[in-house]
Parts: C-alpha cells; structure tokens; sequence
C-alpha cells in the first residue's frame, strides 16, 4: 500500500533571506557596470566638483538655481584653437578655458584703469617709467597678476581697437618671451598664457605635448598657478624667463601622464597649428576616427563638436 | 499561462519533508579569520594604491564589486540603481582613499560608504520606487530552498515558485524602514557579524541585535502564510 507523501515544509525566513544571495547579474551586466564606471571615473577626473556643492550638501537646502549654475559648469574641455584665415569672430578667444575672475581683471573693470594709454615698455625702463596708475593697474587690488587668467595678445583688441593698459602689454611680452624660450611656441596662439604657466610648472625641456598636459590641469582647475608681481612681469617683458623661477606657486601642478584628460589633449595639440576650416575639420575628423576605434581614452567622449574656431570635448 | 501561486504548488506537489541543507554558511569563527584575512590583502593593496599603483584599485574593485552591488540592490531592490549607486560607492572610495588610515577594515570601510550613499539616494527617492527582480544565479542554494518546498514538479512550476518567492519577500523588503532593512541585508544576505554591521551603521551592537530582531519579527508576519512557523 502506497503512503500518501507527507505534506511539504516550508523554509524558514533565514532561509528564505538567504536565498535572496543566489540573485546575481550575468556577465554582461558586469561588462556593462565596468563600462559605466570607467565613464564615471574618468568624469570624475575631469570635472572637479565645485564649491558649491560642498555648500549645499552643507546646508542640505533645495536650491533650484545652482542646478542651473551647475549645467553651466559642466565640463566640457575646450581647446582653444588659433585664428582661422576668413573666420570673422570678434569674441574673446581664451573666455571659455580662463574664465575665472582675476585681479588683473578686476582693475581692468574699474573706469579709472580704462583711461590708461600707454606706450608699449620696450624694457624695464619703460616700465619704470610708466604712470603711477598704470603701476596701480598692475599691482592693484593685490599687488599680484594672475599670469595664467589674462588673455594673451590680440584678442580682444581685434574686436574692439582700444588702448590697452600696461599690464596686459607686459603680460603679452611675457608670454611671448616664455612661450617661445620654453617650448618655441607661436605667441600669438590663443592658449599661449596657458602654456606659459603649464611651461613654467614642467621645466624649461617640456616638450608641447607635456606641457598641453600640464596645461589641461590648469584650465580645469581655472584657478591662477602662479603669481607674479611687476617686477617679475617687466623682467619677463625684457625676455628673462629665469623670473618664473621666482616665482611664487599658488598651486602645485605636475604634468599628469596617467590623466586621460590630458592625453587626449595632447593627442589633439600634436596635429600642430590649424590655419585653415579644413584643418580644423581635419582634426575633428581623427578624433571621431579614434573615438570609433579600440581606445578607451576616445571611446568615452560623448560629444565632439566644432564651434567658431574652437574644438568641443565632452566626456 | 497563469502563474500557480506558490501556497497551491505546495499543496499540489505534495512533496516529502525533506532535510537538505541550504546554503552552506561558514562557521563564525571561521568566517572572521577568513576577514581578517582578507583585511589583511585589502590592506596591503590600498597601501600599494595610496603610494600610486593606481591600478591597484581595480583588483579591490573587482574583489568587491558583487558584494556592493548586492548589498546595494536588496536596499533597493532596483538593479540600475543599484549599479549607479556601487559605482558612485568605488568612485567615492577611490576619491578618499588616501584618508583610509586602516584602522578599520577596507570592506567595512567600502560598506559604509556604500550603505550611507544608498540611505541618502533612498531617502531622496521615497516616491519613486521601481523594483527589478535579478534572476536567481543556480549556485544550488535556491534549488535547495525550493526542494524544500516541492520535491518533484515541472521546472516551469518551480520557476513560478522562485518567481513568487522573490516578489514576495523583495515587498516585504521593501515595507521595512530603510535601518531594518539595512540590518537585515548585512546580517541574513551578505553575512556581516552584529560587531560588523554597528561599525558600518555607527550604532552600537544592541542597537543591531535590537533592529534585526524587530525586522524578523515583521518579515515573519509577513510572509507567514509562505514560512514555517
């Protein structure tokens, strides 16, 4: 005679808890989350979180205006490229990567500073005998400029003939005198003032692509590196680069090898100078090439654009 | 075709009381020593990561990526979020490493941010909850579970029982508090010791044994009707 089976027992809640451990993704999920976290890690390098949201985590409050604050900061890297033959663009050049506030510009924005017309110092005697406001444009507010925030040569003139102050004239010199001692670079590339300060913190044998490196840890940080006083600026202007060995570091900066932000701009800067829209599309072209192939540098770029004169990276 | 609820399965199959173990668990005192092992390895790759071995980072990655994600998803019973929240953990992680002083371990270093990052996403996401079940991996233990429940049976049947299973207990989950939850996960999923579970949530070790208990209490109520009494 048969028995019936007993009736079945159900488990036990640990049990039943302990079943939820056998729920796990397939590989391809792990592929996945691999992919997504390398995007992230690599976002994370390029786009440092602001102050602000510190502040707001802080203050735990909604605050609908800094989201809108926050897409404005996002963090596309542009590369300022030099002037196109024919491209009629009367912007500033440089706004986009050095657009932090500096003292420099801060007396430039006071009406008293606009009035200074002054003749190009040829050397440190023409400095010396600058007006007594044209030496307050260049140590006021603080006594220091911020090499690394001031436009280079023939940016804004070109839009707008003004007379410019002594202290960008000096700046101009400046840079034109380090960019072509340190890394024999045309001075009147826009990111030159860049370049300058990236030159100063790689050493006098940096080679371009380092020093575009450097550079990029520069603009995305958008903050000074260096800071000179008068004296370091005339004596640059005279084409004395052992100034910047004076010079006092606001920021420790390295030519960073391993940050991908940095290849990739590096890659971009080798093409060389662009003087044509075609060449411009030209590079845009090898980055979209590279951006379909095996490197994972160009795979996580999401956008690439073209815009005026400028190359658009988005990570 | 309609889904067999579970309790009928039960009822229908009739299947023999059967003793198999489920999931093999360690000893206690074996499961510490194998931490504290492990501690030990962790710590000598984020020393190897702090002096610039970056690449370093991405063995503890590896090493902890399933049980983040784990940990993760039965506080959220959402897989992409889950997955956002885990990468977000080892980003952070990767972020302070440089402040990890070892004078805990890695993992329950590793945890806690995990477990504060999805406290903060759950507790700004309170209206919007949309759960995704995993598939259940075949390591044995469910089969174990479910020959418990049936001995025989078309495996599509025993499928539906998974199926029900899981949805059952991920809205039981999902009624605790987020601490209970939290405690539960740790102590019943992932394995942490009391001692464990109150250096990841800050509490103390009463606090732990106090909320699991209370968490139990109300899963049992719960799933009363699916659980031996």
């Amino acid at each position: 005679m048969n028995q019936l089976p007993s009736p079945p027992s159900p488990p036990t809640l640990e049990a039943l808890l302990k079943l939820k451990r056998s729920e796990r993704p397939d590989a391809a999920f792990w592929a996945e989350f691999e992919h997504g976290l390398r995007q992230k890690q690599l976002a994370a390098i390029v786009e440092p979180k602001p102050w602000w949201l510190g502040l707001r985590l802080a203050l735990r409050r909604p605050a609908p205006w800094i989201g809108g604050l926050a897409a404005g900061a996002a963090a596309v890297v542009v590369i300022g490229l030099p002037p196109i033959a024919g491209f009629d663009d009367t912007r500033p050049r440089v706004a986009s990567v050095m657009s932090a506030p500096s003292p420099v510009r801060a007396a430039e924005m006071r009406p008293e500073t606009m009035d200074l017309a002054v003749q190009a110092p040829s050397s440190a005697g023409a400095t010396a005998s600058a007006t007594p406001a044209a030496r307050e444009a260049i140590h006021s507010p603080t006594g220091h400029a911020a090499l690394a925030l001031k436009p280079p040569a023939g940016t804004t003139a070109r839009a707008e003939p003004q007379p410019r102050d002594l202290t960008e004239r000096l700046l101009e010199q400046a840079t034109a005198t380090v960019a072509s001692l340190v890394v024999g670079m045309e001075p009147r590339r826009p990111e030159s003032a860049g370049f300058l300060v990236a030159s100063a913190s790689v050493g006098p044998g940096a080679t371009a692509p380092s020093v575009v490196s450097a550079a990029a840890e520069v603009f995305a940080d958008d903050e000074p590196v260096f800071s000179l006083d008068s004296g370091a600026l005339a004596s640059l202007a005279n084409g004395n680069a052992s100034a910047l060995a004076h010079a006092q570091p606001e920021k420790a900066v390295s030519a960073s090898a391993n940050s991908r932000h940095s290849r990739l701009l590096a890659a971009v800067s080798e093409t060389g100078a662009i003087s044509s829209l075609q060449a411009l599309a030209q590079v845009r072209d090898q980055v979209l090439h590279r951006m379909g192939g095996d490197d994972e540098l160009y795979a996580s770029i999401s956008r690439l654009g073209v815009s005026g004169d400028r190359l658009s990276v988005r990570f | 075709m309609r889904q067999i609820p579970l309790l009928a399965v039960v009822i229908v199959h009739g299947a023999m009381e059967r003793t198999l173990p489920l999931i093999a668990s360690p000893s206690p005192a074996t499961a510490v020593a194998e931490r504290r092992r492990e501690a030990e390895q962790d710590w000598i790759l984020v020393r190897r990561v702090q002096a610039g071995e970056v690449e370093r980072y991405d063995d503890l990655v590896l090493k902890y990526r399933e049980r983040i994600w784990g940990v993760i998803y039965h506080l959220t019973a959402n897989r992409e979020d889950a997955a956002d929240l885990a990468q977000d953990t080892f980003i952070k992680a990767f972020q302070s490493i440089n402040r990890f002083q070892g004078q805990s371990a890695f993992f329950t270093w590793l945890y806690r941010i995990a477990v504060n990052g999805t406290l903060n996403h759950l507790q700004k996401a309170k209206l919007r909850r949309f759960f995704s079940l995993e598939k259940l991996q075949d390591d044995g233990g469910a089969e174990a579970v479910l020959a418990q429940l049936a001995d025989s049976g078309a495996s599509s049947d025993r499928q539906a029982c998974l199926s029900e299973l899981q949805q059952k207990l991920n809205e039981a989950m999902q009624k605790l508090s987020i601490k209970h939850r939290t405690v539960v996960t740790l102590f019943e999923i992932d394995g942490l010791s009391h001692e464990e579970i109150a250096e990841i949530t800050g509490t103390s070790v009463g606090t732990v044994r106090s909320r699991l208990h209370y968490a139990k209490q109300l899963l049992q109520n719960d799933l009363q009707e699916y659980l031996r009494g």
